[in-house]
């Protein structure tokens, strides 16, 4: 039986997902010899757009997405892979939600360029020059950039059959991921590949599974404030922890160093909007309505990873 | 493939009757590049031009965030 064959694109993400799929370490030579890798760009493989397109449809079995859909490039190669293969998996919060690139639609592309290549105080750049979708430069030479769009999730774009949550996919996790693909043990297309449970399930400080009740937050805290203490819930001490809304794949390990989960790893199964689901969590352990005016930039807080997956999606442009 | 070939293969016409090849995507790099080079009649490099097709405003969105939160936010502008 000929193997089965990869793709994997990076599309508006970092390489973190593709630099935890390094991370399986020896794992990563089992899964190397078990797939044909027929397109891995830009960080991996020699192979171009160009190849890519023209590959047969169906011919590729399982594609993987990491990033979201930020411009007319990365549009263009998500309908081209997902023409070409059977399965089609978003990678990573980014491709999943949005992620924090996906903060972008909290303002006009106009009031982004404006920030990042005028009024910015290390730039230098009397005469106002922007990115241009085209340009020809010297009068005769021909340049092209692809067109900026709001972020989107990939699902916004193309049908996706699986998704994986995390900031980036814990290593452990792809591993598992990998094994239940090769195997064919999946969920139902359209579910998240996950063991299903929160953060706080899997979490050492959860005051539920030491046998104790769990007490409501009676402050609010940034986490510049104070050190927790040992062993006790970060939520019931007043620093904002995420984990029982977001999926844990990750076996808790924000929290185990002291630092309150964010909500990389994606909504728990059953919620669509995480923002919303994580704003009534929050609120719900809170001691007293007074507390919700003394949570800082809420919507970097619960929408950090999730915004143009939400029902908000992005801000109104007038 | 011999290397006449493959530049018959990659090059396309640009602007003026010139020979245009396109790089793209740059490969075993993280971040989106293009690399576009422009021939002469006879064959000859005339132009070459880099071009880094991402664009992501940081600068922009992370105002407003406490601070203690920007490193594990902005780990995220490259994760290689």
């Amino acid at each position: 039986m000929s193997k089965p064959k990869l793709a994997y694109y990076l599309a508006g993400g970092c390489g973190g997902c593709d630099i935890a799929v390094v991370d399986l370490a020896e794992a990563l030579v089992d899964v190397a010899l078990a797939l044909d890798i027929v397109f891995w760009a830009p960080t991996v493989a020699d192979v171009k757009y160009k190849d890519l397109e023209a590959m047969p449809d169906g011919s590729i079995d399982v594609a993987l997405f990491s990033g979201n859909v930020r411009n007319s490039e990365h549009e263009h190669i998500a309908k081209v892979l997902r023409q070409k293969s059977k399965v089609m998996i978003a990678f990573g919060i980014c491709a999943s939600c949005g992620g924090i690139k996906g903060l972008v639609n909290l303002h006009t592309t106009d009031e982004l360029l404006d920030k990042a290549y005028i009024n910015s105080f290390s730039t230098d750049n009397p005469e106002k020059i922007l990115p241009q979708t085209s340009v020809v430069v010297d009068g005769k030479y021909e340049l092209t950039l692809p067109t900026l769009m709001d972020a989107r999730p990939l699902d916004e774009v193309v049908k996706v059959d699986y998704y994986v949550g995390g900031c980036p996919p814990y290593h452990e996790h792809i591993g598992k991921a990998f094994t239940a693909l090769l195997s064919g043990q999946l969920p139902p297309p359209g579910s998240w590949i996950t063991m299903g449970k929160a953060v706080c399930e899997v979490c050492d400080r959860n005051p539920v599974l030491q046998g104790k009740p769990k007490k409501l937050a009676t402050t609010v805290k940034r986490t510049i404030e104070g050190t927790p203490t040992e062993g006790a819930c970060l939520l019931e001490e007043g620093y904002l922890c995420l984990g029982p809304v977001t999926q844990g794949d990750c076996g808790a390990k924000c929290p185990a160093a002291n630092i309150p989960c964010r909500g990389c790893g994606g909504p728990i199964p059953g919620v669509k909007d995480f923002g919303l689901r994580a704003i009534s969590a929050i609120a719900s352990m809170l001691d007293n309505e007074e507390l919700v005016d003394q949570i800082p930039d809420p919507v970097h807080l619960f929408y950090r990873y999730t915004l143009p997956g939400s029902f908000l999606g992005k801000r109104i442009k007038r | 493939m011999g290397l006449k070939e493959i530049i018959r293969k990659i090059t396309q016409k640009g602007g003026n009757g010139m020979k245009k090849i396109e790089i793209n995507p740059m490969t075993r790099l993280e971040g989106h590049g293009k690399v576009t080079i422009f021939l002469d009649e006879n064959g000859n490099v005339e132009n070459a031009f880099l071009q880094v097709v991402e664009f992501m405003g940081y600068e922009k969105f992370l105002q407003g965030m406490p601070i203690e939160e920007v490193p594990r936010t902005v780990s995220t502008i490259c994760g290689v």
